[in-house]
């Protein structure tokens, strides 16, 4: 645990630092004992798994902290043998049922039930019900979330899921309504410094307040992060001066200029070998797309234009989702918008053509 | 007389067809017998086609087969006789010469030889002469020849002339000898076959064990020598094998010998000094495990991994038999799973065969397809100890006595992550050049073959030699290149190029046309160029690429060579166009995915009309010159893909649990190019007592992180400097780092800091395992108080607090009293008591504000009664005198 961000954790409610009206309400549903289905959503590092961890904690005690390393087997229809993972303690069970792919289901339905059907021996002692948290449930296929809705209701009594996602978005509608929602509301810049400071100060790092403000919009409040780039700052010692940049980030921002820069097949074709390095490298298509999107509304020069950019991204970032190659759609996009870039280029020389004559 | 040169000159060039070498025009009458024998000779051992073509050619143009020519010439007999001698103009020295010899023979000559002298009658004509009179003759099958007529008077010269010792000495040399000639000629014949056949036999015994003639197995290395591997790789490996001789075959190796007669000699200081490049003792292979009782080496395993083709198996099984083992083989054609899998390995290690007495070595063959729990039973081998034998476990098996060499293809598959930290890992990346895992530059891969390419020609040079393939200049050189230095996919190609031709003869044209397990199909060519081109059919064009389409069959196949292929073509003018044919592409992929989702198989025929939308968007007018290669770039990235994908997997398996819970998905990847900048701290590379304290806490920070994310530092010899290097392992630089020409090389760390954090990285391991065991302790300790209800539990607000462990002492006389662990001294532990401060909360790290606790100095209540104590025996005692500060607890947490 030596990483800034895992030790400067907090490990109960009252060590949070932000949303803290939040953090209240949930001490007090929690301390009631009982509580529905939960889904925390909300983007990276704004503190989701910390205020569940919270949870468990007021609910269980210390107890919660003593993990180990599960691995479950599963076999599926087509007798193939799959293998997770999970992190337990006695009390909770964490997993990432989007790991086994398209296998989810099988995850969900046998160890959903196997964890939920088996009731506590002394009530009196412990919680009536253990927790499952489950990681990436934006991730988890149709099949699956439709698995897991009856689940829920049925093994109520023995079982609180606790559901992680991104965003609700990807949820089918069936499971939304049966969990409380909670959004997690990314830490603003202002918080995000003040957790930065913090960490530092501990540390005995002393950073400028620019070099601050340098990270804390870098880290685009994303507190992990931040802490992460932090410490990077304290290991490579820059006490003023950027941050080692993610170089996949500095890769995509790259191809983005190059598709700016020129709107032509070659070009396309080169923007392909990047965007080739950059899936290769496990950078996920959406997150791809998120990027390129921001990047190029930027150029871009009248609202239609950025409403229809958006609208091809949307699209295309759907049908990625339903493909397999994310290649395919990822060029279909950058082709996409390099002929309206285009034509709106060439109409706008056309026009000052017109005006000098 | 042209006739007659004619006809000459026609038995000349026969003559000279047949024996090129000995054969003078002037001879030709005389020489003929003999040449044709020759030739019949040199054909027959030749091939039987071909003799009897020739002899057909001979009965037509010249029908003086004996038989016939006797039917021609009975009726006369004596002028044809003459006559064919006659024009003989033959140098009379010679003549003389053989007069002599034909003398001396003349005697033990029969009447038989005699008349198998008859002259041959070389003047029969086809044709009428035109210049002087002739004879006309059929024969029985109704073909005419004529005969010249000569006049009788030039004969009479002419054999006055000639006959002067024998009767019928016509030729130069006797029949008789002529025969003998041909005899020895025909026995010489026979030799030379015969050494032929023992030679192409000698050549072949190498293989015909099995009666195969597989080149690829038949030119397997039978020995060391004979490797083709780098020389650094098969030697480790012999290292390794050598290193359990003193298991095996219970003799002391050479190094431990050595070892002992040093560690005899060594002062104090130079032990101190050993120990610590002990520590970092970069080879592996070197290591010995000290603490064995057996002997073994410190990595239990040894495992091969690189790309097909590149000589693991043969590797592994010459290395086996040179060091002595008898090569026990398991591969992917065996039952590898549950039970089955078990005996096999159990017989393997504990037996040996009735008929060889050398101890086995196991091989396992292509691991990584191997299970998850036949590779977890293996580790459990690997890890088993030494146990008393009890009776009525039969089950029971003790530890490890043999080395096993695993085989596999990509390490990092998730069934091997825990094989893989008992494993000496070689990586076999190439021939007859250097090994190294990852290589620093982004744009070679892993699998990226070597340039060097001398020891594998050479070797496919040597197989041509024996098996008389003549390959062009430079077509070895090409397959080795074609194939990525696969030999065993060069020697196949080989053999199969070598059949296409007559003379065995390969060329390079040859190679381009062949496949190497690279799909190379004509009809792929032909669709892929209607495809991207405009035919002639202009008017109904989308329907013939449809029909072409379906006639290629695989929809996707089509498809991604397209996109990868739309580089070759013209692109078309508007920007609009290309997205569409983008556009179709998705189309077609969301299509697939919906098929195989849904099966719905029906639907994958309409995929063809992707096909179509491409061909109408991006085709251009004028047809594809030149050859399309068929592409695999999807392919090559989705394996590329892989190979990330399971390393990723492996260092998310391999993180801390708290590390493991904050990182989740995406973040991960996210995080690890911090992470891996936080590995190399801005440390002096200087020894470590010299460190700062600020340095000092960075390398901790640093070692943290090494140990939370499960890396380690390993050495890897670097090919071109021929220099060790330490490493990240598993190399995460591969999802990092992208190809980027303006990158500024990084300066790394030093060496030597990297051996330092290595060792750290050792340290810290050991020091959380002892951690996790003490707290496993301590919560004993809590529950056994809890149960009593004597106190009141305390949680530590912070897990670092915990490293301090406040317990309790179960049955202590004060029950308030709180312990902490101590390690080090004796092993122990002291506790302490109401007068210490609470921790500060945030700093764990931080030693210097706790400041010296004096109190258990200055108070020293003597023997026996101090409030500190010790963990003795099982049990405790404070009958301990030693002082000791706070400073010094949490120096050794």
């Amino acid at each position: 645990m030596s990483l800034w961000c895992d030790r400067y954790r907090p490990k109960t409610f009252k060590e949070l630092d932000y949303n803290l009206k939040q953090a209240k309400q949930l001490q007090r549903m929690v301390k009631e004992g009982d509580f529905p289905h939960l889904l925390f959503w909300g983007t990276n590092g704004a503190g989701k798994k910390t205020r569940i961890n919270c949870i468990l904690r007021e609910l269980y005690g210390s107890g919660v902290d003593k993990l180990r390393l599960e691995r479950h087997e599963y076999t599926t229809a087509s007798n193939k043998k799959l293998e997770l993972h999970a992190c337990a303690s006695n009390y909770h069970i964490e997993i990432c049922p989007a790991d086994a792919g398209i296998h989810d289901r099988i995850v969900i339905q046998e160890l959903v039930k196997g964890i939920a059907g088996g009731q506590s021996l002394n009530n009196d002692k412990q919680k009536q019900f253990k927790v499952i948290v489950i990681t990436e449930a934006n991730r988890l296929t149709k099949d699956a979330q439709h698995g897991l809705r009856r689940t829920m209701e049925k093994y109520m009594s023995t079982c609180r899921m606790i559901l992680l996602s991104e965003s609700t978005s990807k949820l089918i509608p069936a499971l939304r309504s049966r969990c409380l929602g909670i959004r997690v509301q990314a830490p603003s810049t202002e918080e995000v410094k003040q957790c930065l400071m913090q960490a530092c100060e501990i540390e005995r790092f002393e950073m400028t307040d620019e070099q601050i403000n340098r990270i804390v919009k870098l880290s685009d409040r994303n507190l992990r992060k931040a802490l992460l780039l932090g410490e990077v700052c304290k290991v490579k010692n820059i006490t003023n001066g950027d941050p080692p940049a993610y170089d996949w980030e500095e890769f995509l921002d790259k191809t983005g200029k190059m598709i700016l820069r020129n709107q032509s097949p070659s070009q396309i074709l080169q923007v392909r070998t990047n965007l080739y390095e950059l899936i290769v490298r496990l950078i996920p298509a959406n997150i791809i797309f998120q990027k390129l999107f921001l990047q190029l509304q930027a150029a871009c020069p009248d609202i239609h234009m950025k409403t229809k950019l958006a609208k091809a991204a949307a699209e295309f970032e759907h049908r990625s989702n339903l493909g397999s190659k994310p290649i395919y759609h990822l060029e279909a996009f950058v082709a996409r918008f390099m002929a309206d870039y285009k034509s709106f280029l060439d109409e706008f020389v056309d026009d000052m053509d017109e005006d000098e004559f | 007389m042209e006739e007659q040169d004619e006809y000459e000159a026609w038995l000349a060039e026969q003559v000279a067809a047949n024996q090129p070498n000995k054969q003078d025009d002037e001879f030709d009458v005389e020489e003929d017998v003999f040449a044709e024998i020759d030739a019949m000779e040199k054909a027959m051992a030749e091939e039987e086609a071909n003799a009897s073509q020739g002899e057909g050619d001979l009965v037509i143009d010249e029908p003086a087969e004996e038989n016939q020519q006797e039917s021609f010439t009975n009726p006369f007999e004596e002028s044809s006789a003459d006559e064919a001698n006659e024009p003989a103009p033959e140098s009379s020295a010679k003549r003389k010469h053989s007069e002599n010899e034909a003398v001396e023979h003349a005697a033990k000559r029969t009447r038989m030889d005699i008349e198998d002298f008859l002259p041959k009658p070389t003047k029969i004509l086809r044709v009428p002469p035109l210049d002087s009179d002739f004879v006309r003759l059929c024969s029985e099958e109704g073909e005419t020849r004529y005969v010249r007529k000569v006049p009788h008077y030039t004969h009479k010269i002419a054999c006055s002339d000639l006959d002067l010792g024998s009767d019928m000495n016509l030729l130069g040399e006797s029949m008789f000898e002529l025969k003998l000639k041909a005899d020895d000629l025909r026995e010489e014949m026979e030799m030379h076959a015969l050494k032929i056949k023992s030679l192409s036999a000698s050549s072949g015994a190498r293989s015909n064990q099995g009666q195969t003639t597989e080149w690829t197995s038949t030119y397997r290395a039978k020995k060391y020598t004979e490797l083709l591997s780098d020389e650094y790789i098969n030697r480790t490996i012999i290292k390794w094998l050598k290193k359990w001789d003193p298991c095996v075959f219970y003799k002391k190796s050479a190094i431990a010998k050595k070892k002992e007669e040093a560690q005899k000699k060594m002062t104090e200081d130079e032990k101190k000094k050993k120990r610590f490049k002990q520590a970092w003792s970069e080879n592996m292979a070197e290591e010995i495990d000290e603490e064995d009782p057996l002997d073994r080496p410190k990595m239990k395993i040894l495992m091969l991994c690189g790309a097909p083709g590149l000589g693991k198996t043969t590797l592994a099984f010459v290395a086996a038999k040179h060091c002595g083992y008898n090569a026990v083989e398991m591969n992917a054609s065996d039952d590898r799973a549950g039970a089955e899998f078990k005996r096999r390995v159990d017989d393997a290690l504990t037996n040996c065969s009735a008929s060889n007495k050398k101890p086995s070595c196991l091989i396992l063959d292509e691991i990584d397809g191997v299970h998850a729990a036949s590779a977890k039973f293996l580790l459990s081998r690997i890890k088993a100890v030494e146990t008393k034998k009890k009776k009525g476990k039969k089950n029971e098996v003790g530890p490890l006595k043999r080395p096993i060499i695993c085989i596999c293809n990509d390490p990092y598959v998730p069934a091997l992550r825990e094989l893989r930290k008992e494993a000496l890992i070689v990586n076999f990346n190439g021939i007859g050049k250097g090994s190294k895992l990852f290589s620093e530059t982004v744009k070679k891969d892993y699998f990226q073959p070597f340039k060097d390419r001398s020891k594998l020609t050479a070797r496919l040079q040597e197989v041509c030699d024996q098996n008389q393939v003549k390959p062009e200049a430079g077509t070895l050189q090409k397959l080795a290149e074609k194939s990525d230095d696969d030999i065993r996919s060069c020697i196949n190609a080989l053999q199969f190029l070598s059949m296409a031709n007559e003379d065995k003869s390969v060329s390079i044209e040859d190679l381009s046309k062949c496949s190497m397990g690279k799909d190379q199909q004509r009809t792929l060519q032909y669709a892929l160029k209607e495809i991207l081109a405009v035919g002639k059919n202009k008017t109904n064009r989308l329907q013939n690429v449809i029909d072409i389409a379906r006639q290629y069959g695989e929809t996707d196949k089509l498809l991604s060579n397209t996109f990868e292929l739309c580089g070759e073509v013209r692109a078309p003018s508007s920007m609009e166009q290309l997205y569409k044919s983008r556009d179709w592409y998705g189309w077609a992929d969301q299509m697939t995915q919906f098929v195989q989702k849904n099966q719905h198989y029906a639907l994958e025929a309409e995929k063809v009309y992707a096909v179509a939308g491409v061909h109408y968007n991006i085709a251009q007018n004028s047809e594809v010159e030149g050859v399309l290669k068929p592409q695999n770039v999807s392919w090559e990235m989705r394996q590329k893909q892989m190979v990330r994908e399971n390393l990723l997997e492996s260092v998310r398996n391999g993180l801390n649990m708290v590390t493991r819970k904050s990182f989740i998905g995406f973040e991960l990847i996210n995080a690890l190019p911090n992470v891996l900048s936080m590995l190399e701290p801005n440390i002096r590379s200087v020894n470590p007592s010299l460190l700062s304290k600020g340095e000092q806490q960075a390398l901790q920070q640093c070692v943290g992180t090494f140990v939370d994310f499960g890396l380690t530092l390993k050495s890897v010899k670097n090919e071109e400097t021929m220099t060790h290097n330490m490493v990240v392992e598993p190399p995460l630089k591969i999802i990092t780092s992208f190809p980027d020409e303006s990158k500024k090389a990084k300066r790394g760390l030093t060496q030597q800091t990297k051996l330092l954090i290595a060792s750290e990285i050792e340290r810290e391991k050991v020091r959380r395992m002892q951690l996790t065991m003490d707290r496993g302790i301590t919560n004993k300790a809590l529950q056994d108080i809890s149960n009593t209800g004597a106190a009141v539990q305390k949680t530590p607000k912070k897990n670092e607090c915990l490293a301090l462990k406040a317990v309790i002492r179960p049955k202590a006389p004060k029950v308030e009293e709180k312990k902490t662990f101590r390690r080090g001294g004796l092993g122990a532990f002291i506790t302490k008591t109401k007068r210490e401060k609470p921790l500060p909360k945030e700093n764990p790290m931080d030693e210097t504000v706790m400041g010296v606790v004096e109190e258990p100095a200055k108070i020293d209540p003597g023997v026996g009664t101090s409030e500190v104590y010790f963990a003795f025996n099982a049990g405790y005692s404070n009958a301990v005198r030693q002082k000791i500060t706070i400073e010094e607890l949490l120096k050794n947490i």
